[in-house]
């Protein structure tokens, strides 16, 4: 220690005209705001900027400089016996000169960000969030950083070895390692883990130079070339354990089942309930989340690619719920490989196909999960799904959007589109025989203003679409049928329609004192129904959870929120309210069955034990028996 | 048991690739004296030295000092050793006076007067930069920092290397009359052979990597000899060469009416064999100057001896 501060305060003093450098570099920026031009900008943002960037950049530049001359150019000259040849060890030598040069930089910082430190405190790396620590470690570690690796490189540069093949080698592992390391948290979207997988690759970096450097000094001493050897093996060999050991932890951080899952997200459930999508974080995982299509009994789960938007539904069901197909993981805009499982099995594996889409595409499967449809760039793609062959292909015309398709049977598909004419827009109804490839017209909603969305029932019989007239809020909903298009009636209630099992309309709305007005009708005829729940902001009617039960989150009095949300089985018929239960989070993530690239969709023929999952209190996914009225835990939750 | 010597080299070997610049070198400085190891330029001197200071590993073998292995034992073998680089190695920045406070941080036994003494009679500014210093002040300046530790060893790697004969011989004598009277033993490497001659205790000669000679210089003198008898034709050259092997002869040569052998084994036995059985009129015996013995220990191709 004695040693390494002896030669410490030699360095710093054989360089201390920096300090010198440093303070004319400070007292120009403090007259900086006098200068003509700019004179009209706030003098304290003027030396704000113009001390941070200098010392930025002044720290990096003399961190390079001297990172590449300080022992480089001492070995080059056989200088460094000077130190050799006194009673200091070889790490007491690297030491000193090493926190010598560092602390003259990190001073020289100082002094270049005094002129804005005199007026901005330690609010210059502080933020309303406490201690800016981005901005506190570009000033301390980046200089640290590029000293350690010019050192490195002036090393490797004047020695001339045939290390140098093992430091091209190292190099090229180690990028690799990083892209594999970064990647999974990249298309995961875990931006916690992946800002730690960083930090500790940045941390490694700085480990595997400054023990690649201490060991090359303290083994190869006065001789440049054996200072190399010993740095490049003491350099890779650490960076080969820090790296593995981050590889690792990345690896055991997205490395768990659904039984881990604490807080459990459902997105998609199979139409017969029996599977689900659910994404999940576990203890310790930090935010990576896992994305899994499992089966309710929660023994068998087949692994989905991670999103980065984990909202993001990724599967898409056959209508018996036998096949589920899905888009494979990617990063960015890059094609993605289409999986597909089959889930009748008694153990489904994931399965990859070779066919790739854009992350954009939409995909339909058909009722027996036997034929798949792509839609993307303006192309409908059929396969037979098992053998991957390509059925037909079918462009379809330029000017249709919001294109949605979906299989009437395995040679039919039914397509539904929005085209514009003038001013107008429209919806085409069309039929596509997947044998000839032909598009028929069969029906066509015309002369629509804005189309919000529209959703077509589960027999294709009929649908509702949604428009919103120019410079107007409110949207108004109208209902057609959905093989010619002809109107059969507006709908005078705005909120979200659903089509219960019967075929009957549920249609709901909030109104102003926070009562829910729910309205029953069957499409045509007589019999509307009328119901109107007590004040409940925020209450929300979900699915058909029992024939002509609908489930209601109930929430009567917002104070109730950090007990949970209550649950109710509405009657539509009666209105009988049957409590599910409380201390709820809510129901699942449920979407519809989305196929359109845009907003069209369609309900499936979904059976009621699709409405009865639920997310509780500790974030556990639990299925409702409306038998016994009990609560079953499926997976996931805080234990 | 005997006492340990200051340096002792065990079948130091140092190779660079296919190349053995040292080639299991053995031998033992005991306290006290001047050793020298002379060589020619690539002899293994420079290798030899940089192991045995533990600034270099060596291929195989052991170097101690002071009882340390220098290579493991580096810095505690360095508290008593001074060491005068080939090329002064202070840092150009510092002046004699900054490298002062370091050398007094560091070094356990450091004697400040004992440098400054120094530096003030031979003249050597203290406040100048390392780099402004002429050749001979820095060779100054790294001899006083290397005796200002109160060394048991000074280790001088060619010390006279650019310096004039007034300054090589003022070197020289302060170092036979400084060190030999505190007892402080001094291994040089050098080639001013005249110099040394008059200092040296033992000498070594390396060749090729190989150690030729190690032995105390008198000894050595002792053993080389020119040989001068009248040139004869009587008598034949084989029974000349038959007597001259009792002398271990190395070279020949001849003059005008003189004949002459260079021997590396001379001895009164072996000089009395040669005359009765060369029976040649022996003129007179020249003992060798250090130079001359180098000359015909190193003078040829690796393996010496021309």
């Amino acid at each position: 220690m004695k040693a390494t501060m002896a030669i410490m305060a030699r360095e710093v003093m054989a360089r201390r005209e920096l300090l010198l450098l440093a303070v004319a570099l400070a007292i120009m920026i403090s007259f900086l705001p006098f200068l003509p031009n700019i004179e009209t900008y706030e003098a304290t943002d003027v030396r704000t900027v113009a001390s941070g960037a200098t010392a930025l950049t002044l720290g990096c530049l003399l961190a390079l400089v001297l990172g590449a001359t300080v022992f480089g150019n001492d070995l080059s000259e056989g200088r460094l016996g000077f130190f050799f040849s006194r009673p200091v060890s070889g790490l007491a030598v690297w030491c000193g000169r090493v926190l010598a040069v560092m602390a003259l930089v990190w001073i020289v910082e100082v002094i270049v960000l005094t002129p804005a430190l005199y007026h901005e405190g330690i609010r210059l790396v502080t933020s309303s969030d406490g201690v800016d620590w981005l901005t506190l470690l570009a000033y301390l570690i980046a200089p640290l950083l590029f000293f350690l690796m010019a050192h490195a490189v002036s090393i490797i540069v004047r020695a001339g070895t045939h290390w140098l093949f093992l430091d091209l080698g190292g190099a090229i592992v180690v990028a690799l390692f990083v892209w594999l390391n970064l990647r999974p948290m990249l298309e995961i979207g875990a931006v916690i883990a992946l800002w730690v997988i960083v930090g500790s690759l940045i941390a490694a970096l700085l480990i595997a130079l400054w023990v690649g450097g201490a060991m090359g000094i303290a083994i190869g001493r006065v001789d440049l070339r054996r200072v190399h050897s010993a740095q490049s093996l003491a350099m890779w060999s650490t960076m080969a354990i820090c790296l593995a050991a981050i590889t690792v932890y990345g690896g055991w951080l997205r490395d768990f089942g659904p039984r881990e899952f604490n807080d459990v997200d459902v997105m998609t459930v199979a139409p017969d309930g029996g599977w689900v999508e659910a994404v999940g974080g576990a203890k310790g995982r930090l935010d990576v989340k896992r994305r899994y299509l499992m089966s309710t009994d929660a023994k068998r789960w087949v692994p989905l690619p991670a999103r980065w938007e984990f909202l993001e539904v990724v599967a898409a069901y056959s209508l018996d719920g036998s096949t589920a197909v899905w888009r494979g993981g990617g990063v960015g805009e890059e094609p993605r490989y289409l999986w597909w499982a089959n889930l009748g099995r008694p153990d489904p594996m994931a399965r990859p196909t070779s066919l790739i889409v854009a992350p954009e595409a939409a995909f339909t499967v058909s009722a027996d999960g036997a034929r798949l449809a792509i839609l993307e760039e303006g192309t409908v793609s059929i396969y037979e799904l098992g053998e991957e062959r390509l059925v037909k292909a079918i462009r379809l015309p330029e000017d249709l959007q919001r294109v949605a398709v979906v299989f009437i049977d395995s040679n039919t598909l039914r397509l539904f589109a929005r085209f514009d004419v003038d001013d107008a827009q429209s919806v085409l109804i069309a039929e596509i025989d997947t044998a000839t490839g032909e598009l028929a017209r069969i029906g066509m909603i015309p002369g629509l203003e804005e189309i919000s969305w529209f959703a077509v029932d589960a027999a294709l019989e009929h649908m509702v679409v949604s428009t919103r007239s120019e410079g107007e809020l409110r949207s108004e909903r109208s209902l057609y049928d959905a093989k010619s298009g002809a109107l059969v009636r507006n709908l005078d209630v705005a909120g979200f329609p659903r089509f219960l099992q019967d075929g009957r309309l549920v249609l709901t709305s909030e109104k102003d004192d926070g009562s829910i007005t729910l309205v029953v009708e069957p499409i045509e005829g007589e019999g509307r129904i009328v119901h109107t729940m007590r004040a409940a902001h925020g209450s929300t009617v979900h699915g058909e959870a029992v024939p002509n039960g609908v489930v209601v989150s109930h929430l009567v009095d917002p104070s109730d929120r950090p007990q949970g949300i209550r649950l109710a089985l509405f009657d539509v018929d009666t209105g009988e309210m049957r409590n599910i239960g409380s201390h709820l989070r809510g129901t699942v993530r449920w979407f519809p069955w989305q196929t359109g690239n845009d907003m069209g969709f369609f309900w499936h023929r979904d059976k009621p034990a699709v409405f009865r999952f639920f997310i509780d209190q500790s974030g556990a996914l639990v299925r409702w028996d409306p038998e016994t009225g009990e609560m079953m835990h499926v997976v996931g939750g805080k234990k | 048991m005997g006492v340990e010597p200051v340096v002792k080299l065990d079948g130091l070997t140092v190779r660079y690739g296919k190349l053995t610049a040292v080639d299991d070198l053995s031998l033992e400085v005991p306290k006290g004296g001047v050793f020298a190891l002379l060589g020619r330029n690539g002899s293994g001197k420079s290798s030899t030295v940089r192991c045995l200071l533990g600034q270099q590993r060596p291929t195989s073998g052991r170097t101690r000092i002071l009882g340390f292995d220098s290579w493991k034992k580096r810095r505690r073998a360095m508290e008593r050793v001074g060491v005068v680089p080939e090329n002064p190695d202070v840092p150009p920045d510092s002046t004699a006076d900054r490298v002062e406070k370091f050398m007094a941080r560091v070094t356990p036994f450091w004697r400040s007067a004992n440098y400054f003494d120094r530096l003030e009679s031979l003249g050597v500014p203290r406040k100048q930069r390392f780099a402004r210093l002429s050749k001979g002040q820095q060779r100054q300046l790294a001899l006083a920092l290397a005796l200002a530790g109160s060394p048991r060893l000074v280790v001088l790697d060619d010390p006279t290397l650019g310096l004039d004969a007034v300054a090589r011989r003022k070197l020289y004598e302060e170092l036979v009359g400084e060190l030999a009277d505190r007892g402080t033993t001094v291994f040089l490497t050098t080639h001013d052979l005249t110099g040394v001659e008059a200092i040296a205790d033992q000498v070594g000669v390396l060749h090729g990597g190989s150690l030729l000679v190690d032995e105390p210089l008198d000894v050595l003198k002792a053993r080389y000899c020119r040989v001068i008898w009248a040139a004869t034709d009587t008598v034949p050259r084989e029974r000349i060469d038959a007597g001259l092997q009792h002398l271990g002869v190395i070279g020949r040569g001849a003059a005008k009416g003189t004949n002459e052998a260079v021997v590396e084994n001379f001895s009164e036995f072996g000089f009395d064999r040669f005359r009765q059985e060369a029976s040649v009129d022996v003129l007179r015996v020249d003992s060798l100057s250090l130079e001359e013995i180098f000359i015909a220990l190193c003078g040829a191709e690796p393996g010496g001896r021309s």
